[in-house]
Formats: C-alpha cells, structure tokens, sequence
C-alpha cells in the first residue's frame, strides 16, 4: 500500500510527464506535442518569474491568480484548435491530444516545469522529471502481451498499449472498433488470457469519436485490463460480444439506449432505460431533449 | 395430465416482491415458468447525464440515491475514484469513519435483504426483529451525519463530520449487542422448516456461469470463488484488518442466506478492529476549495453489500467530469435473472428473485 500511494502522489506530482510518457510511444503525438509544450512553457515562466521560485502543486494551484491561469488557457486552446486540424489530417491518435492537454493543464495550474528548455532551475525540476521515468511494475507483462497481441491477424488495429499509471497501473489497450469482435476471442479464450470477467462496461463521447471502455479480470492469471475501443460518431457500430461474455448483453443495450452506439450481431438490442418512443441518446454530448409538446 | 395453454403474466412494476419498480414479463405454461423478460428503467433518473454538469461535490449526494439502502458504499465509490485521479492522501481517522460507516451500513443492508427476503416469503416476525436492528444503526448514522438514508457523508479528500462525543463508545455497545443478537437470529430462522423448504435447492448457478454474467458480492461468493474486492483489490485500509471471506458450497438460495449473515458477522468484527485502532485527527486532507482533477481516466470498484460498486470516470482537467459511469451490481446481477427462472415453478420466482438482493435504483441508474 505505501508503494501504492508513493506511486499515486508522483503519478499526480508529475502527471504531465506521465502523460507525455503516452505520447512518444505514438511518433505522431511526439511531434504533435514538442511545439505545443514550448509555447506552454513560456506561459509558464513567465508566471513562474512573477512569482520568482518554483511552487508545489498544493501551493500553486490557490495563490496564482486567475489572470496567468487564463492566459495559459488560452494559449492551450489556440494550440488544441491547431492541432486538431492537424488530427483531421493525419488521422491522429486522439490520445495525444489528450495527452497533450494534460501536459498544459498542471503547467499553467502549477509551476514546476518538466523540461529544462528555457527555464533557469534545473536543479530543481530534475527530480520531478526523473522520477515518472521509472517503469511502472506492469509495464514488462504488457511488453509480453502486445508482442503476442501482435502476431494475431488484424493487429494493426491495435493503436496503443500504455500503462494507466493513476488507475493502479491498468494495462490499457487501445484498439479500433473492427477488431474488437476478434480481440475479445481472443482475450476470453487464449490460455494466456482467460478475461472470464467483465469488471465494467462503459462508453464515454469523445465529440470526435466515441468510445467503448471495457475493464477485464482474468481469476486464473488475477490480471486486469482495460481495452478502449474506437468508434465512428456519424456511424456509430461496432461488433456485439454479448455472445462472447453474457455481461455484454444488457451493457450493449445500455450503451445504444443512452449513447447510441449499435452493436451489430446483438440477439436483442432494444432500449432498456429509456422508453421505446424515445428520441436521441442523451449521453451524447449534443444531446438536446426532444418534446413535441414545447 | 391437464392440457395448458402458454399465457403472457404480468409482474410489476408495482409489486411489492419487486422490491421497486421492477416489472416481470412472464410467459407461462400451467405452473411452469417458459421464459421471463425483466423489464427495467422506471427508476432511471440519469444520474451519470446530470453528473456531467455538477462539481465533484456535488454529485455526491445524487449517489445516496442509486443503492439507497447502504448510501455510504456509494458515497465512497465516487469520492474514492476522484481521489485515485487526484493523487489525494487521506488522513487515517477520516478512513476509518468511512470504514465504520461502509460496514455499519453493509450490516444495516444485509437485515434488509433478511427481513425483506423473508417477508416475500412469508414470515412476518424476522422483518420486525431486523428493522429494530437496522434502526439502531439508522440512529447512528443520524447522529453522525444529520440523515437516515441519504448520508451524503464522505468528501473527496475525507469525511464531513467527525465523530461526535460518545458515538464511537454508541458504535462499539452496537457491535457488542449485534453479534450476540445474531444467535437470535439463527435461533429464529435458521432451522424454520418452511424457510428450508422454500429456499434448498433453487436457484442454483454454475461458477462459469456466474462469471460470464460479472455477477459480484454474495451471488458469485456463493458458487464458490472467494472474490472479495475489499482484499483482492484492497482500497481504504481495509488491509490492516482480518476478516474471512465466506464461500457457499451448494449455490442455492439457502446458501445465499447463510452467506450473508456471515458477512454480518465479518462486518461487525472489522468494525470492532477499527475501533481499536482509531485515534484523533484530522478529518479532511489538504483539499483545494475548487476541486480541479487532472486529465485522465480512471475506474476504480469498491465492495458494496451487493457487489462490485465501480465508478468510471473521465476527466478532461475541469471541475466537472467529462463522463462519469457506475458499474451497477444490481444491474449486472439482475441479467442472470431469466437464465435462473426458465423452467422453474412459478411459486419459486419470488424466493429465487428475493435472493439476488436487487435495489431498484441502483439498477436503473
């Protein structure tokens, strides 16, 4: 436990490297996020000189004034809009970008920076920055996993594989709706999988995709797993696996009544909290309410 | 033999063995159950699409009311997983009120299921001797916090209010007198000859079974896998403390009955540690006022009397999450329904759905 929560406080002490650790293992990202930090950092410095010394995040966050805060925001939102075009283009991991903004977010909230560029305190940061580079315990076992991962057919689907510091350090994968169907098998029968165990079942809307978030148990091998699958928001489908595990089923209708993903080759999707007449899916996050009445 | 004919069955949602608003779509031939089709969401209040526009803190009193008989799991589940994302240090008191309070209501929820269980199938004193029980830690509760069923309690960072003065010697006069009660118990139900008949042998479940469903807590311990998340995945500090887990041997309702009060008795002895160990502090970590959660995801389960309580969130850096989802044990648990029914005989569908242990709310969300 006290590893635990040694590995929680660095974890959020150093997120923002943690996060940038997602990043590189996608090249497209890596580039993506080196600008982007640079015109941050500045922001961050010249808070940072105001207040002339590094703060800790507990510090931080209360005394800076709101008017630093906003300015870096700012600046994040203007780099956010550029890089999303740039998403569009090149088809993205949407992870960088999440990833990216996390790198903004603790930077303009707090102050210690996390790359020696243009700020004068080495001394000071490097421990911050060396720290979150200690591979995480799970890491080997999901170096294991996706090379097996990778000789399946269909594997180039698989988009990335990182380690979920915060969450305990949950393997998570994240893979593109096709495969699913295929990965589930896979996941549920290979001798060295055995995922019996649907811990949860979730869907969350990304506004430029949608996302369901699977968490697995495996009782004999006593793994966890998250496995994050992309789908399209205009047409929003993906494979069923309420045949695969019977948990999925109710789940499956659940996520198409309330976040309209269909799940093709369901043995019975209707909606299951909403009414039949219902209209639209509210967990969508344009969802307005449809009343005739109004 | 009688020619019969199939007939559609209506059950619910106003029915009182429905525990809620549970409504039942039976398909019958004669006495024989053909096939059932549950039909949920009466209760559904959208508690994960208003939880996208409230702060932190204020989602947690909408979580007293999806499992509204032991409101303090859910207040734990959601405070528990934003601090997971926050990297929040709890000071020790502050976990061990919440430890009590989780227990005392997993106690309070287990007379629940007992006395109401037994009420479905028609004993009426066990309910009364219950409901007397549960009062008392009702009481409590109203003492600590100011309510009886919505505790709206535990903070991210810690809990609202201490202890007040004599409530832990309250609490532990409580456990003293509960764990000699739970002879009174067994003397009452455990050897009723009817309770017997109406609950051996049905409602059986296989292990795989159970685990294709993800069904958690009592149902899955009951065919035998020692899964307890309060030691397998151990949050709190839960792991300072001995406690068994019980397993069930034949899988049937009965098992389930005797599983349960068990837990009671676990409960109430990691209670007990508790209060042996539990020392003044502080109540509430270094918390900002404005609770900002850094980006990420996280799902974090807590064991609550009905099973794995899991709370998914998705933070995008705001004071808001940007998606927030409950694993719902009821949910899950209540799928398996139609599998146990087929073939039964219809005078079993109240005593086998009465030993799942549904809360309506939790099931709808």
């Amino acid at each position: 436990m006290s590893d635990q929560k040694k590995e929680k406080k660095l974890a959020t002490e150093a997120k923002a490297v943690t996060n940038e650790g997602v990043a590189m293992s996608d090249s497209v990202g890596k580039e993506q996020g080196a600008p982007k930090s640079d015109a941050l950092s500045q922001g961050a410095t010249e808070k940072g000189s105001a207040k002339n010394q590094p703060v800790s995040k507990e510090q931080g966050a209360p005394k800076s004034g709101t008017l630093p805060r906003e300015e870096a925001k700012k600046g994040s939102e203007k780099s956010d809009s550029v890089r999303k075009e740039q998403d569009a283009q090149t088809s993205a991991n949407p992870l960088s970008e999440q990833a990216g903004e996390a790198v903004t977010k603790p930077q303009a909230a707090s102050v210690p920076p996390k790359k020696p560029t243009a700020t004068p305190r080495p001394a000071v940061k490097k421990p911050v920055v060396e720290k979150p580079l200690e591979p995480s315990r799970k890491q080997p076992w999901l170096d294991k996993f996706v090379v097996r991962l990778k000789e399946l057919e269909g594997s180039e689907h698989l988009e990335d594989a990182f380690i979920n510091r915060v969450n305990h350090d949950l393997p998570t994968l994240v893979v593109k709706g096709e495969w699913w169907r295929s990965l589930a098998l896979h996941l549920r029968n290979h001798p060295d999988c055995q995922f019996h165990y649907v811990q949860n079942f979730s869907s969350v809307d990304y506004e430029t995709h949608l996302e369901v978030v699977v968490h697995l148990f495996s009782f004999p091998h006593k793994e966890r797993l998250g496995v994050r699958i992309k789908v399209d928001r205009t047409e929003a489908k993906v494979d069923s696996v309420a045949d695969i595990w019977d948990a999925a089923n109710w789940n499956e209708r659940e996520a198409y009544d309330l976040m309209g993903i269909t799940f093709e080759g369901h043995p019975d999707l209707r909606r299951i909290m909403l009414t039949d007449q219902w209209v639209g899916h509210p967990l969508r996050k344009d969802y307005v309410p449809y009343d005739e009445g109004v | 033999m009688l020619r019969t004919e199939e007939m559609l069955l209506n059950m619910g949602p106003q029915h009182p063995s429905t525990h809620g608003v549970l409504r039942l779509v039976i398909k019958i031939d004669g006495e024989m159950i053909r096939e059932v089709d549950p039909v949920v969401g009466y209760l559904h209040r959208g508690t994960e699409k208003l939880a996208e526009d409230l702060t932190y803190t204020q989602i947690i009193p909408y979580t007293d009311r999806l499992d509204y008989v032991s409101a303090m799991t859910n207040n734990y589940a959601v405070v528990h997983a934003t601090e997971l994302l926050m990297g929040l240090e709890i000071p020790e008191r502050a976990e061990y009120l919440r430890m009590i309070t989780m227990e005392l209501n997993r106690v309070a929820s287990h007379l629940v299921w007992v006395g109401t269980y037994l009420l479905d199938l028609g004993a009426m004193s066990p309910f009364l001797y219950c409901f007397k029980d549960r009062e008392t830690i009702l009481n409590l509760f109203n003492e600590l916090c100011g309510a009886r069923l919505t505790y709206n309690y535990m903070r991210v960072g810690g809990v609202k209010w201490d202890a007040p003065d004599g409530w832990l010697q309250k609490v532990e006069e409580f456990v003293r007198y509960m764990q000699k009660e739970l002879n009174t118990y067994h003397d009452l139900i455990s050897g009723n000859d009817i309770f017997l008949q109406r609950t051996r042998g049905i409602g059986i479940y296989t292990k795989e079974q159970a685990l294709s469903y993800a069904l958690s807590g009592s149902n899955l311990r009951v065919t035998g896998v020692p899964w307890d998340l309060r030691q397998h995945q151990s949050y709190s500090l839960y792991h300072q403390f001995q406690f068994e887990i019980p397993v069930g041997e034949t899988g049937d309702v009965l098992d389930k009955y005797h599983l349960r009060m068990q837990e009671i008795a676990e409960s109430l002895k990691i209670v007990k540690q508790v209060l042996g160990v539990i020392k003044e502090g502080p109540i509430m970590g270094k918390v900002p006022k404005v609770l900002r959660v850094p980006e990420g995801e996280v799902y974090a389960g807590v064991e609550s009397p009905r099973g794995e309580l899991g709370c998914h969130i998705v933070s995008n850096g705001k004071n808001k999450p940007w998606r927030l989802k409950f694993r719902r044990p009821s949910f899950y648990n209540l799928q398996i329904l139609p599998e146990l029914l087929k073939g039964e005989n219809i005078s079993n569908l109240v005593a086998i759905l009465g030993g799942i242990d549904i809360i309506l709310g939790e099931v709808d969300g």
